[in-house]
């Protein structure tokens, strides 16, 4: 196996050996445990539809810019994609971390699946707050000047320049959706890699840490 | 008592299609969010200009100018990131993050909302030179003196369509200087002169969000009831959701000593910030960690398969293996 190769490419063969265990077949499974039968199971998937199309109508209005999405037309409606998609899209995810939450869902070794998920939603509330501050209305403007008293009361206010719509905007399109995607695409390797966990122990069933011995 | 599995493939499969839960996922998703946008359609409210305060509340605008002029407005006096003022410098306990990374994005309200545009304006207006030159060949006190006394003629000031008549007060220069002010303010040309932080591209409108960032915004967002006290971040304008999700933020925001405190800002944030970190760790801490065992809502999740487990506990059962059981 290449992760037990020795030498100077220790590292480079242990990221090869964990690609390696990335198949087609993991990636899209054809069989799942019989517990996964829930509608809980398709908030994840509906968070994800929801991300896709706040990404589309993200793109198509960076594409066009400021001017096209505050000019009632095309623009506009787009804008309202953009805008309901990011509705949608919290909703589900709140109910899936909080489904996930109920399921206990770091068990057995899921800690990684649980930090990126929440690392993804704290990633989603500042990505959809550099949002609100690029709108370019009224809204922007009140939470501009209202949240620079709490980024700078923080200390990061003299990098994090909410008033400062190039990086604020630059963020928003670029950055922050970035590291979300990356995030949310190793919290869904992760899924896949190690399964979905398994049901508490039914009342006459032996406990977890018993059966992990 | 029955082995527990902690391997999902140790349980008996069904068939799953991640492809087609993907296209549904997707195409509920998308239906929800045309039709939301088609039926509702998305919130827009023109934003605030430094022209139609100066227009519509002339008065206004002239005293946000002469405290931004005498360097007695709140952001002359706030301190870091903007100038070496203590006004606005929040504390957690004796630390002050805010005091950290110093002036980054230096202020000096005096000359950048009221002198430099009335520099920029010189060549139309040759008048305002001696003016210029009686404030900047004046003492400090002088100019304090000044200021004052005009801002109190101010509280007695009259407006009629776009006039304003001011008393007449021991005030020097200042009513010629922000005179001109104003007239350069109604024209449209304030914001282009002080957003002028970069040379060419102007990314930055700091300047001219700071000069409203007082009375004439809190107006208007009172018109919205986007108030602070009002859950102003958690709706938008109308009726149109806001960033709901923020609601343990804006929560916070209502009660002592978040509401009450001058360093509530910097509470809020580190309060969420301890909160991020407990969601995190969420799993390595004894006692959280095991809240869903107690709670037994994951009961509701998997009933199915509990109902399952049940009816294969029972006696004269013939297989009660996890791979004896096919629940497809």
């Amino acid at each position: 196996m290449g992760s037990r190769q020795t030498g100077p490419t220790n590292w480079t063969a242990a990221v090869r050996g964990r690609l390696e265990d990335i198949t087609w077949d993991s990636l899209l499974p054809t069989e799942q445990p019989v517990y996964v039968r829930s509608v809980v199971y398709s908030f994840g998937a509906l968070t994800l539809g929801s991300l896709v199309i706040v990404i589309a109508s993200g793109i198509l209005l960076a594409a066009n810019g400021p001017f096209w999405w505050q000019t009632p037309g095309a623009g506009v409606f787009v804008r309202g994609l953009h805008f309901w998609g990011v509705q949608t899209f919290f909703f589900f995810m709140i109910l899936h971390l909080t489904a996930q939450f109920f399921m206990g869902s770091w068990r057995l070794g899921r800690g990684g699946t649980w930090i990126l998920g929440v690392l993804s939603f704290a990633t989603s509330v500042i990505t959809a707050f550099t949002g609100y501050l690029s709108r370019g209305d009224f809204f922007s403007q009140w939470n501009q000047v209202q949240s620079k008293d709490a980024f700078n009361g923080a200390g990061i206010g003299a990098w994090f320049n909410v008033l400062n719509n190039g990086q604020i905007y630059g963020l928003h399109i670029a950055v922050l959706p970035a590291i979300l995607v990356a995030l949310v695409s190793l919290h869904l390797l992760l899924v896949r890699r190690l399964g979905v966990v398994p049901p508490y122990p039914a009342d006459n069933q032996l406990e977890e840490k018993e059966a992990e011995r | 008592m029955r082995r527990y599995e902690t391997d999902p493939a140790a349980y008996s499969q069904t068939r799953f299609d991640l492809v087609k839960e993907a296209v549904i996922g997707g195409g509920i998703a998308a239906l929800l969010i045309v039709a939301a946008a088609l039926v509702f359609g998305v919130p827009y409210v023109k934003p605030l200009t430094i022209q139609k305060v100066a227009t519509t509340q002339p008065v206004l605008f002239l005293r946000t100018a002469a405290r931004e002029l005498g360097g007695t407005s709140t952001i002359a006096q706030y301190g870091p990131p903007y100038n070496h003022g203590t006004g606005s410098v929040q504390s957690l306990g004796p630390l002050r993050p805010q005091m950290l990374l110093g002036v980054t994005t230096p202020i000096n309200t005096s000359e950048l909302d009221v002198l430099k545009p009335l520099s920029m304006a010189m060549p139309l207006d040759p008048a305002l030179r001696p003016t210029i030159a009686l404030w900047r060949g004046a003492s400090h006190a002088q100019q304090q003196t000044w200021v004052q006394a005009y801002l109190a003629a101010l509280s007695a000031a009259t407006a009629h369509r776009n006039t304003v008549h001011v008393p007449q007060a021991a005030d020097g220069p200042v009513p010629a200087m922000l005179s001109a002010l104003r007239k350069l303010a109604a024209g449209g040309l304030m914001s282009g002169a002080i957003d002028r932080s970069t040379p060419v591209y102007g990314y930055d409108v700091a300047p001219s969000l700071l000069f409203l960032q007082g009375a004439a915004l809190q107006q208007m967002a009172g018109r919205y009831d986007l108030l602070g006290g009002e859950w102003g971040i958690m709706h938008d304008e109308y009726s149109y959701p806001g960033p709901w999700w923020l609601t343990p933020y804006s929560a916070l925001y209502q009660i002592p000593p978040y509401s009450t405190s001058s360093s509530g800002d910097a509470l809020a944030a580190y309060t969420m910030l301890l909160a991020l970190v407990v969601l995190l760790a969420l799993p390595f801490i004894p006692g959280l960690r095991d809240l869903p065992r107690r709670l037994r809502v994951y009961r509701i999740v998997w009933r199915d398969w509990y109902k399952a487990e049940e009816r294969q506990a029972e006696p004269h059962s013939t297989d009660t293996s996890p791979q004896g059981r096919d629940a497809s």
